[in-house]
């Protein structure tokens, strides 16, 4: 798969204080991408650098394999952005709005218009003013604009704060329709890890301006995680820890198997220590199990759970490219 | 395309309300002024500076001295005000509403961006002096009910003037069409205001205080010999046009000058733009 997509160690600081270390990430063509990460992580950063809005201190940014800041009408002719306020001209029309926005582009032959407009679901309500719009129909005027150029590229930042459940959970099933019928590449930022969970093949963590992690989340630590249930479980857990079997457990019985380890031999360690065995199975972890394992709890980075100290993995950030 | 933006540009800044709230309070402001000059003593006053140098009060005292009369005071009262509220609100009210990154996620340059926004801007600012000069027209007019002759005073030109009533008419159009051009000054002094990391109304103090620093420097007697520097000067310039013999070289040099700081407004406004990061 060709990346459509390229960060190539971009890095940005404000005032002195760093936003985005250097940055390398490739989307591939056709994937949503979830850009996962607390406030202050760097995805709005990095998404600005993207659309150009941002200038990088080093680094390139790629869309389609043209630098962003080379050759911007090439590089963005095919993007469309949402951002999580939907800021339009309130005291004209959605029409006026749409006519705005996409005359910065190309012109946009009125088909295409009214295509976009019936897709959105704002057929009706269209020449009415943006200032008589609820939260739900900007939303859809705010991604009506962004498809109207036919991008290959959607950049959706916090698409659907503020929506109500509904709202929510017809943007995701918009962004699937673009993806799957329409072959376009998504790049989310999201602090709800359902709605990434839900939508993403990959993801990106990034915190405090550093990227912990990139690639399809769900493939890391596969076959690694077990639920353990024994008869003291207060004593057999933390005991994984010291015999190495375990590189990490957690108090709800989720353990992961250290380098090399096996299901099995943690079965046969814990018969043979006495234990009574209640509960051995595989656990996939949820992607919020994923995200808060990478940057812990309250941002910090790896939890707070019980850890092998000699385990290097566990003591910084895992930076994978893909 | 350039001219479908420029279009879309105006369609923005004339379909605001507070557009013609704006227009809506010059015109106010001239029925004001109008009442005032028609106090007993602002009336004698007149009425005595006519006569002490022999011409009729009834016959100088018509539509167009009145309307010249109070676009003057309109362009010192509000004229200012408005320009610059307008220049400080073009892209920093975008940036501050949003609109500006929904705007830069579209392949248009952002020096074309600022092009676009400035002549906006200037057409913005031509219309508006046209409709002060007209509706200070259309109010002396309507209350004298005859255009009349016009009567030109000055004193800070050291202008006295009369003209009769097709070539006072010929004047105060072409007086109105160069206030437009010395004006374009100060909505580039805003633009430029407007194009740094500030909010709009910053933009628009910005530009006031310049402009206020800038008059009271150019009226203190010790700064005399520097008074060609002085914007506010050369904006004035539009009011030499009623000599009896234009000093057109005089009004060209100001002219001149005022061009050369629209120029560098805009090319320090649209360098400061074009490093500008925008983030939500």
């Amino acid at each position: 798969m060709t990346p459509i997509i390229e960060f190539l160690g971009v890095s940005k600081r404000f005032a002195g204080r760093v936003a985005v270390e250097p940055l390398n990430l490739s989307v591939e063509r056709g994937s949503i991408y979830g850009l996962l990460g607390h406030n202050g992580a760097g995805k709005s950063t990095s998404l600005g650098m993207l659309l150009g809005q941002v200038f990088p201190d080093t680094g390139s940014v790629r869309i389609g394999g043209t630098d962003v800041f080379e050759d911007r009408h090439k590089a963005l002719i095919k993007v469309g952005a949402i951002f999580e306020s939907y800021n339009f001209y309130d005291y004209l029309s959605g029409m006026s709005n749409l006519r705005i926005f996409c005359e910065y582009s190309a012109p946009v032959p009125r088909e295409r218009l009214a295509q976009v407009i019936a897709l959105v679901g704002l057929e009706g309500r269209i020449n009415d003013r943006v200032s008589a719009y609820s939260h739900g129909m900007k939303q859809r005027l705010a991604l009506a604009q962004a498809l109207l150029p036919n991008p290959e590229v959607l950049v959706l930042d916090e698409p659907t704060d503020g929506l109500d459940p509904q709202g929510i959970v017809e943007m995701r099933q918009l962004v699937r329709k673009l993806n799957r019928e329409m072959g376009m590449t998504v790049l989310l930022s999201s602090h709800l890890l359902h709605e990434v969970e839900e939508l993403c093949s990959h993801v990106a963590v990034m915190h405090r301006g550093k990227l912990l992690f990139a690639g399809v989340w769900n493939k890391r630590d596969q076959g690694r995680w077990l639920r353990v249930g024994t008869n003291r479980d207060d004593a057999a857990l933390p005991a994984l820890l010291t015999v190495g079997l375990a590189e990490r457990v957690e108090p709800d019985g989720r353990v992961r198997l250290a380098e090399g380890r096996t299901a099995a031999m943690v079965a046969r360690w814990l018969m043979d220590q006495g234990y009574e065995l209640n509960e051995l199975s595989p656990h996939r972890p949820s992607l919020e199990e994923f995200y808060l394992d990478l940057v812990g709890p309250t941002g910090r980075e790896s939890g707070a759970s019980a850890t092998n100290p000699t385990d290097p993995t566990q003591t910084t950030a895992v930076a994978t490219h893909h | 395309m350039f001219v479908r933006q420029l279009i879309n540009e105006l369609h923005k800044l004339f379909a605001r309300k507070r557009t013609y709230i704006g227009f809506g309070a010059f015109f106010a402001v001239q029925v004001i002024i109008l009442a005032l000059l028609q106090l007993p003593k602002a009336k004698a006053a007149f009425a005595n500076l006519l006569t002490r140098n022999g011409y009729g009060f009834e016959e100088y005292s018509g539509g167009l001295s009145l309307g010249l009369i109070i676009l003057k005071f309109t362009f010192v009262l509000l004229g200012a005000l408005y320009l610059a509220l307008v220049g400080g609100d073009i892209v920093a009210k975008e940036i501050e509403d949003g609109t500006m990154r929904l705007i830069l996620c579209r392949p248009v340059s952002r020096i074309r961006l600022m092009i676009v926004k400035w002549i906006a801007c200037m057409i913005y600012t031509v219309s508006l002096v046209f409709f002060m000069g007209t509706s200070a027209l259309m109010t002396g007019l309507v209350y004298r009910g005859t255009l009349g002759k016009l009567f030109v005073f000055a004193p800070e030109e050291k202008l006295f003037a009369v003209f009769d009533m097709q070539e006072g008419l010929y004047r105060y159009i072409r007086a109105v069409g160069v206030m437009a051009l010395c004006t374009m000054a100060i909505s580039s002094v805003a633009f430029m205001f407007s194009c740094f990391r500030v909010k709009p109304a910053a933009a628009t103090v910005l530009t006031l205080s310049c402009m206020f620093v800038d008059l009271v420097l150019h009226e203190i007697p010790y700064f005399a010999s520097y008074r060609s520097f002085f914007v506010t000067g050369h904006i004035s310039c539009w009011v030499r046009t009623f000599d009896d013999l234009v000093p057109w070289w005089s009004v060209t040099n100001s002219l001149t000058y005022l061009a050369a700081l629209c120029a560098t407004c805009w090319i320090i406004g649209s360098l400061r733009f074009c490093t500008l990061d925008l983030k939500g």
